[in-house]
C-alpha cells in the first residue's frame, strides 16, 4: 500500500518515466562541468565542488521528498523512514530496492532514549548506487547541530588521527565495531578508504537521500563507499536533534 | 543495421520527475555560476551537446531506424521515435521554408519546465531547454547528417508562451 502510495505521488506510472541512460548521461555532464578541474584548487576546491553537487542532490531529494502524499510522511520511528527510503522511494524513483538494510538494533522509537542505528547492505548488480548504511551518532558521544559540509569518502586522508568531536566523523565509512572511541565525543580512526570510483559521482545521490530525510523530518548526514563496483555503500548517520 | 533476434534487453526507466527536477537544479546552479544568460545558454548546449554524441549510439543501437534519405524524414524520426524514446512525449513537427532544410520541433507539454513557474528575473534570455539544443546538435554531428555543420544552427525559445518550446534548426 505505502510503495503504491509513494508511486502514485511520486508518478510511477508509464507517462511519468522516463529513459534511465538520459539521467545518466545528464548526471555524467553536471560532474564533468561542476567538478573543479583546476588541479591547484586543490582539496579545498574540490570539497567546494563536491559540496555544490551535494547540494544539488540535496534540493532534488527535498522536491521528490515533498511529493510524497501525506500518509507516507507520517512516520514516526526511524527506522519506518529508513525502510521507506530504501523501498518505496528508491522504488518509485530507480524502479528497483535497495539491495538490503542493516542497523545495529538499538533502535527505538523516538523521541524516546538514544538510538542507534546502523545499515549496510549487499551488492547489486545494478550500475547505480543500491547500498544503504546507517549510523546514528549516540547521544553522550557529541551535540547535534546541522550537518557539516559533505566531505568525501574517497579522498584519501593524508593525517590519520583519532579525531575529537563529531564533526571528526564526517565523511567517513565507519565500522560498526569501531564506534566506541576512547572518551565522549572521539571516533577511532578509520579504515584505509581505498577510492575505487570518483567521489564526485556518489555526492550527488548522497544529497538526494539527505534531501529526502530532511523532508521527512530526519537530520542527517549521508557518505558513499564503494568497496567492489558496481555495488556502493551508503552511511547515514542520523542527528538527535 | 539489423535488430537483434533473441530477446531485448529491458531497458532501464527511472522516474522522470528525477530527471526533471536533477535538470531544475543543474540551470539554478549554472544561473549562480554565471550573471549572463548567454553564458548559461552556452553551457546548457556544451552539455547537451556531450549527452547528444552518447545518447545518438545508444538510440540507434536500440531503435533500429535505417538510413535516413531526407532531412525531414530526420526530423520526424527525431520527433516521434527519439523523443518518444526518451522522454515519452512527441513534439509535433513544421517545416519552415520551402528549400526543407528548417524545421520546427513544438514542445506542447514540454516535461522539463513541469516545476518552472517563472524564470528568475533579470534573466528573459535564459533558453531553459538549451540542453535539448544541445543534445540534437551533438546527435546529429555524430551521425554526420550535416557535412557543413558551420551551417547548422539551434536555438530553442519560448515563441508562444512559458510552456511551449520550439525549437528550430538549420542544415
Amino acid at each position: 500500500m505505502r510503495a503504491r502510495s509513494a508511486g502514485r505521488s511520486l508518478g510511477a506510472g508509464g507517462r511519468r518515466m522516463a529513459d534511465a541512460v538520459l539521467f545518466e548521461f545528464l548526471h555524467t555532464e553536471m560532474v564533468a562541468e561542476l567538478w573543479a578541474h583546476d588541479p591547484d584548487s586543490g582539496p579545498g576546491g574540490q570539497n567546494m565542488s563536491l559540496s555544490v553537487l551535494e547540494g544539488m542532490g540535496f534540493r532534488v531529494g527535498q522536491a521528490l521528498g515533498e511529493r510524497l502524499s501525506r500518509e507516507t510522511l507520517a512516520y514516526r520511528e526511524e527506522l519506518d523512514i529508513l525502510k521507506f527510503l530504501c523501498k518505496d522511494l528508491w522504488m518509485a524513483v530507480f524502479q528497483k530496492q535497495m539491495d538490503s538494510l542493516r542497523t545495529n538494533h538499538q533502535a527505538s522509537p523516538l523521541p524516546r532514549g538514544p538510538t542507534s542505528c546502523r545499515t549496510t547492505v549487499s551488492p547489486s548488480s545494478s550500475g547505480w548506487p543500491r547500498a544503504c548504511s546507517i549510523w546514528r551518532k549516540h547521544p553522550r558521544y557529541g551535540g547535534a547541530g546541522s550537518p557539516p559540509p559533505f566531505h568525501s569518502p574517497c579522498l584519501p586522508s593524508p593525517h590519520p588521527r583519532v579525531g575529537p568531536g563529531p564533526r571528526e566523523r564526517t565523511g567517513r565509512t565507519v565500522k560498526p565495531e569501531a564506534q566506541r572511541g576512547p572518551g565522549p565525543g572521539c571516533w577511532l580512526p578509520l579504515p584505509t578508504v581505498t577510492c575505487a570510483p570518483r567521489p564526485q559521482f556518489l555526492a550527488f545521490t548522497c544529497g538526494l537521500l539527505r534531501g529526502t530525510l530532511c523532508t521527512l523530518g530526519v537530520k542527517s548526514l549521508v557518505t558513499a563507499s564503494v568497496a567492489a563496483l558496481p555495488a556502493c555503500k551508503f552511511q547515514v548517520v542520523i542527528q538527535k536533534s | 543495421m539489423s535488430c537483434p533476434t533473441h530477446r531485448r534487453p529491458e531497458y532501464r526507466k527511472i522516474n522522470k520527475d528525477l530527471f526533471v527536477l536533477t535538470y531544475g537544479a543543474l540551470v539554478a546552479q549554472l544561473c549562480k555560476d554565471y550573471e549572463k544568460d548567454e553564458d548559461v545558454n552556452k553551457y546548457l548546449d556544451k552539455m547537451g551537446y556531450g549527452i547528444g554524441t552518447r545518447l545518438v549510439e545508444d538510440f540507434l543501437a536500440r531503435s533500429c531506424v535505417g538510413r535516413c534519405h531526407s532531412y525531414s524524414e530526420i526530423t520526424d524520426i527525431i520527433a516521434q521515435v527519439a523523443f518518444k524514446m526518451y522522454l515519452g512525449i512527441t513534439p509535433s513537427v513544421t517545416c519552415n521554408n520551402s528549400s526543407r532544410n528548417e524545421f520546427s520541433l513544438i514542445l506542447d507539454k514540454n516535461p522539463l519546465v513541469e516545476f518552472v513557474e517563472e524564470l528568475p528575473a533579470g534573466r528573459s534570455s535564459l533558453c531553459y531547454c538549451n540542453l535539448l539544443c544541445g543534445i540534437i546538435r551533438g546527435a546529429l554531428e555524430m551521425t554526420h547528417t550535416t557535412e557543413l555543420t558551420h551551417n547548422q544552427t539551434i536555438s530553442g525559445g519560448h515563441s508562444k508562451g512559458p510552456f511551449v518550446q520550439e525549437q528550430a534548426y538549420f542544415y
